[in-house]
């Protein structure tokens, strides 16, 4: 006789599959394959649940569209797969279709958020062992299509504050959403910020520290922020040292937090804006502040960024500078500084900022750090690094200078500024993001009619050329180096890849003249060729200056990390002599079909 | 304070159960203890020197479940807020547990189904566990072999379901 197990207890048995082990989702469907009632007790919500909660909401809450998580969390799972998978298939026929981009952005766009996080697409799912014949080009566009969400989400963010900073409904934490928006143009995803770093369940000895508050009224508030300042110390988030003040990777929160939790000596602290940024965002999660209602605010004093806490119902604050020495200041104390700065009276100063006015100083010290030129200290900035943190920028400014303007009210001085901005974004959208052209048209009704037929004219060809394939150039017998060469420099010695070449030089009349292409012994008229370095940037050079001088298979290596690389090549080979070359990406194939 | 003073002084008794096919087994009452509902009904009718009938329960299971509880006689109790939480959470089974429960199909469900009647948490969870580890990965087949069911499926059925499982491949 052979024993079997009630419904609940095979409920049981399969509720102790780990949610978090990839083998459950199909064991649970090869159950459901198993008999009617296998079915009915493989797929019950009960059961999924938790693995969607594993899978999908570790960063975002479950998303609005499509059925229902709480009613059917199955289906729910299943919707949100074919998404995933939609998604990686996008990134297939973008790698491999270089014409017609936009409508499947678009597609993208529509699946949303959901797939930001899609582990289809993680990096390691398109490496060189796993995909050899495109890998690098799948990198490529996964990166981008996840970059491009995470800007849409930033953009939404933005739009957000400055509608309630219009309306005077400043959501407790729009100064945290808003300043973090920055970092998604960089591909730091700001939603994984909540529960990987200010949780208090990775701050268990802050909790503990600030559970009993030995004072009432407002020195209690001193007491806390205080406590929650040398905790802040203790694991590293400390001002910038000497030479970094100004490095761009200052103003992101987790390239800061990553380098606070590493080695001391590679810790090169943070600015203000994002130590009272960092701080806040702990505070007002700690339980002791939700219990007593208390606020934690940035305050944009005159060269500084302080913190100030206070009671929900209260205006008195307690300012602390989290920057320099995380000394109390009281109100008084501030007031008389004011007046040594000549500022005296300025009480607004004192007043807890708006998430649009912070957000709108992150953004000029953004572009601040991308004048100095350094990521970090010695590290000089990447070109497309540089170009990102910019892009974010002109979109920050254009959304959040004058709110009044996206309400379509009438059109102030404050919009000759706005203008300018979006001229600014406008020049970044055409040379470096034209995927992202919708945020130009979305932005037509409220431009001023003068520019507006410019930049629809400006659109449509954005359009048309998406949709052109393009001209073919053929090989003649002047060119000598194929598509993928991965040469050393003959006079200035560096390596680079060839990614496509012209006739002849072909760039302006100025910068022939300033490079004096023309002392060239082949001058002007040889052959041109477009250039990857190493480093990511982009040259041109004469064909006489390419060589065949070997190059280290560890110098190839380097041009694996650089980001944009996978736009151009989709894998490297091994040449007849053992030298690495690239092979040309669809795009690239696609103009030099023979080269 | 007062259930453990209890169980100090009940370590004293011998507990006397029967098993559906009547034989009898004389346990310390800590032993019996492990399971909620002997412990429930020790407290309800209080000391005696009666049998507790287990009629759900045959002796070559019982003998084995008594083992597990003899081995964990002295585990602390789980609070019951954690007991969901515990559930879904250890995955772990320990090693003495993991020799414990190899035994064969049969005898597994019998272990779960006494576990489950007698009320013991801990020793349900070392059970199903056991079991959601035979079919980790398994084919339908080999799940259906498992449980002893059969496949009321027609294969249009099948396909069609198959067929809505698509998005899980590759993963």
């Amino acid at each position: 006789m052979s024993v079997s197990l009630p419904p609940e207890l095979i409920t049981l048995c399969l509720q102790q599959l780990d949610s978090s082990d990839p083998s459950t989702v199909p064991t649970l469907l090869n159950a459901s394959l198993a008999s009617r009632s296998f079915k009915s007790l493989a797929l019950a919500p009960l059961l999924w649940k938790p693995i969607a909660d594993e899978t999908y909401h570790r960063h975002r809450p479950p998303s609005f569209a499509g059925p229902s998580f709480e009613d059917d969390a199955f289906d729910y799972f299943r919707q949100r797969a074919a998404k995933d998978l939609r998604a990686r298939s996008i990134v297939r026929e973008l790698a491999t279709q270089p014409t017609k981009r936009l409508s499947k952005m678009e597609e993208l766009r529509r699946l949303g958020s959901d797939v930001i996080e899609n582990r289809l697409w993680r990096p390691k799912e398109f490496t060189e062992e796993k995909r050899p014949s495109s890998w690098l080009c799948l990198q490529y566009w996964a990166r981008e299509c996840r970059k491009a969400l995470l800007r849409e989400e930033a953009v939404r963010v933005w739009g957000e504050i400055a509608l309630r900073d219009v309306r005077g409904e400043e959501a407790d934490d729009d100064f945290e959403r808003g300043m973090n928006a920055f970092g998604a143009f960089r591909g730091y995803d700001p939603m994984v910020l909540p529960r990987e770093r200010f949780d208090v369940s990775n701050h268990p000895q802050l909790v503990e520290a600030t559970s009993h508050p030995p004072f009432e009224g407002s020195k209690r508030l001193e007491w806390i922020a205080r406590e929650a300042y040398e905790y802040a110390r203790s694991i590293g988030l400390k001002p910038a040292i000497e030479g970094a003040y100004h490095n761009l990777d200052c103003q992101y929160v987790e390239p800061v937090w990553n380098r606070a939790a590493g080695p001391s000596a590679q810790n090169h602290g943070t600015l203000p804006m994002t130590l009272v940024g960092i701080y806040c965002s702990l505070v007002r999660r700690l339980p002791i502040a939700r219990e007593l209602k208390i606020r934690a605010r940035p305050v944009g004093f005159p060269g500084t960024v302080l913190a100030a806490l206070a009671y929900e119902d209260s205006d008195e604050w307690t300012y602390i500078n989290v920057f320099s020495s995380g000394k109390i200041l009281s109100r008084d104390r501030l007031l008389s500084l004011l007046g040594a700065m000549g500022q005296a009276g300025e009480t607004h100063f004192l007043e807890p900022a708006s998430a649009r006015e912070m957000c709108l100083r992150v953004a000029r010290n953004i572009l601040t750090a991308v004048r100095t030129g350094e990521q970090a200290p010695g590290i000089p900035l990447p070109h497309e690094t540089a170009i990102a943190a910019l892009y974010s920028v002109s979109h920050a400014l254009f959304i959040l200078t004058n709110p009044q303007l996206l309400l379509g009210n009438e059109r102030t001085a404050l919009d000759r500024d706005v203008d300018q901005y979006f001229e600014w974004m406008c020049s970044l959208i055409q040379s470096e993001f034209p995927l992202d052209v919708h945020y130009l048209e979305s932005a037509l009704p409220i431009l001023s009619a003068e520019v507006r037929p410019r930049i629809s004219v400006l659109c449509e060809a954005i359009r048309e050329e998406d949709a052109a394939n393009k001209e073919q150039k053929l090989v003649n017998g002047e060119i000598k180096w194929p598509i993928g060469h991965v040469f050393r420099h003959r006079l200035f010695r560096y390596v680079a890849v060839i990614r496509g070449w012209d006739y002849k030089c072909e760039a302006s009349e100025q910068w022939i003249r300033q490079m004096r292409v023309d002392t060239l012994p082949h001058g002007r008229n040889q052959p041109f060729y477009h250039v990857v370095v190493d480093d990511g940037s982009a040259r041109y050079v004469a064909q006489e200056n390419v060589t065949d001088t070997p190059v280290d298979d560890d110098e190839v290596d380097r041009f694996l990390a650089n980001e944009g690389f996978g736009r151009y090549f989709r894998k490297r080979e091994r040449r007849e002599d053992g030298r690495w070359m690239f092979v040309a990406s669809a795009e690239v194939e696609a103009e030099y079909p023979d080269s | 304070m007062s259930a453990r003073g209890e169980a100090e002084q009940g370590s004293e008794t011998n507990v006397t159960l029967q098993t559906s096919d009547d034989e009898q087994f004389k346990v310390d009452r800590d032993v019996a203890n492990r399971s909620v509902l002997i412990r429930n009904m020790l407290e309800d009718v209080g000391e005696s020197e009666q049998a507790i009938p287990l009629p759900n329960v045959s002796a070559n299971v019982l003998k084995k479940v008594l083992e597990w509880c003899e081995h964990h006689k002295k585990d602390p109790e789980p609070l019951a807020e954690d007991l969901d939480d515990n559930r879904r959470k250890t995955t772990e089974i320990s090693d003495w547990d993991a020799k414990f429960i190899q035994v064969d199909q049969e005898m597994l469900f019998e272990i779960i189904l006494a576990a489950n009647y007698l009320d013991i948490k801990p020793l349900l969870d070392v059970g199903c566990k056991t079991v959601a580890n035979m079919i980790k990965g398994k084919q339908p087949e080999e799940i259906r072999k498992l449980f002893n069911i059969v496949n009321d499926f027609t294969p249009e059925e099948e396909a069609q379901i198959k067929k809505e499982n698509e998005w899980a491949e590759d993963r």
